[in-house]
């Protein structure tokens, strides 16, 4: 008879691994800390960052948020619309950064009084290129927004304007692209105020007319292609829209409205498909864009 | 399909000939004769974006027995004629777009809209996957060398392209040339 005790192995496990990985951090700590003393004090922050990483995995860390915003970043790039914008995660973001550049500042003060031959030039340099890597994602992110904050400028007026809207402008965009969302369809109307609609007769001078032959408001290409992996709920469990398939492979069960047609993304899987049937998910992290 | 897209207005601006149901006073010059009126049945060439409006609106009833026609009717186009239609279905790779039409997907798919085709939107569904694969075909064989000319048959299937496919070209080839610079070069 098979008795089936993986449940207690399990459980077991997760004592061991618990040790392990405190004894396993402890003893790091101890290195670092042998060599904050030895070497200056540009070593604790290391070691900080570390105890970060180590210690908190489950709840918000340094690592988790540069994995959520690289997610993020990923998204954006690829999306036809333009997503919500992450503001918590931003701020910590933006605060670690300020600190760590900070921080920069106060280490290299120290490379001055102190003996160059001792200390290590090292870290020092990781943590620039560290911090520059950062610096990129996060510029080329807040831009690839910028950019679409200007082709939908009307859209998102229209969105701002529409009082039965489920999403407000708040959500969708930080303070700061509001104002620059502002301002910039303000200069632009003028402009076209200025040099062309002034001419026009009165009913042809709206700049975001929907009545005409062609509609002026430019909506997202809702149709889009994107590649997609699904990538399933963190936990693994206790998910409602997950189902299983014949094969006993988790998947989502997503339907085609144009062809009527079901289709399993399964749990791993890469896909390509049109936008707006994945939207639901992407917004609840199941897939993602790549 | 935007409203500031380039191709979008060339393309509106092609022009298709129509068929007039009314005699409609002062509009002669549409047909080159101004001060004119412009008479019932006369064929003129019209841009599609006058003609795709005036082909929905309807005019005054005339008899109350009959339904309201509208102010124009489109004539087919030579486009969209079952010679190019039939020239498509036996070999769409090397057929010379660019020839027919240098829009000629877009207004395709706007023709096919204003008239509920099918049958055409399945014919250039299936002529832009056959010529998409040539494409990629071309698209992909490129040299590292920038200033490499591409091949002879290449520059032949460049000129039968209409613009959608150039750009589709030029993206693909792009996507392919960066990659490889960035195997090989770093």
């Amino acid at each position: 008879m098979d008795i089936n005790i993986e449940d207690i192995l399990a459980d077991l496990d997760r004592d061991t691994t618990a040790i392990d990985s405190g004894s396993a951090y402890l003893s790091s700590e101890h290195d670092t800390t042998r060599f904050s003393e030895s070497n200056g004090d540009h070593k604790d922050v290391d070691r900080q960052v570390e105890v970060q990483k180590t210690s908190s995995h489950k709840t918000i860390s340094a690592a988790a948020d540069y994995e959520c915003l690289v997610t993020h970043w990923r998204n954006e790039r690829v999306a036809p619309e333009l997503l919500a914008f992450p503001h918590l995660l931003m701020d910590r973001i933006l605060h670690r950064l300020n600190n760590q550049i900070e921080h920069l500042e106060n280490l290299s003060m120290g490379f001055l009084e102190h003996n160059f031959d001792k200390e290590s030039k090292l870290p020092l340099l990781c943590m620039e290129a560290e911090v520059e890597r950062l610096k990129f994602v996060v510029r080329s992110y807040v831009r690839c927004r910028l950019h679409k904050i200007d082709k939908f400028s009307l859209y998102l007026r229209q969105i701002n304007q529409d009082r039965s809207n489920l999403e407000s402008l708040n959500d969708l965009l930080s303070r700061q692209e509001m104002i620059y969302h502002e301002r910039h369809s303000e200069i632009l109307l003028k402009l076209f105020n200025n040099s062309i609609l002034k001419h026009m007769p009165q009913e042809l001078q709206a700049i975001d007319d929907t009545e005409g032959s062609v509609n002026m408001i430019d909506a997202p290409n809702w149709g889009k292609f994107v590649f997609l992996f699904v990538r399933g709920s963190p936990e693994g469990s206790s998910d409602p829209l997950q189902e299983t398939n014949e094969d006993g492979q988790a998947c989502y069960l997503v339907t085609i409205p144009e062809l009527n047609e079901e289709v399993e993304l399964t749990i791993g899987g890469i896909y390509v498909m049109r936008y707006h049937i994945i939207k639901h998910l992407l917004r609840e992290d199941k897939v993602v864009l790549i | 399909m935007g409203y500031y897209d380039v191709d979008e207005i060339l393309a509106a601006g092609t022009k298709f000939s129509c068929k007039f149901n009314y005699d409609i006073p002062g509009l002669g010059y549409l047909e080159g004769n101004p001060g004119r009126q412009l008479n019932k049945n006369a064929k003129i060439e019209l841009p599609l974006w006058l003609a795709s409006v005036l082909a929905i609106v309807t005019g005054d009833q005339e008899h109350d027995d009959e339904e309201a026609l509208p102010f124009v009717q489109f004539l087919s186009p030579e486009m969209f004629s079952s010679k190019v239609v039939n020239a498509i279905k036996s070999d769409a790779p090397t057929l010379d777009v660019h020839s027919i039409s240098g829009q000629f997907y877009t207004l395709g798919i706007k023709w096919a809209t204003l008239f509920s085709d099918v049958e055409l939107a399945g014919v250039i569904n299936k002529m832009l996957l056959e010529r998409a694969l040539e494409i990629n075909r071309h698209a992909s064989s490129v040299s590292v060398d920038a200033g490499v000319a591409p091949s002879d048959s290449t520059g032949t299937l460049l000129m039968t392209l209409d613009e959608f496919e150039k750009k589709l070209y030029k993206e693909t080839h792009d996507t392919y040339r960066d990659a490889k610079l960035w195997l090989s070069r770093r």
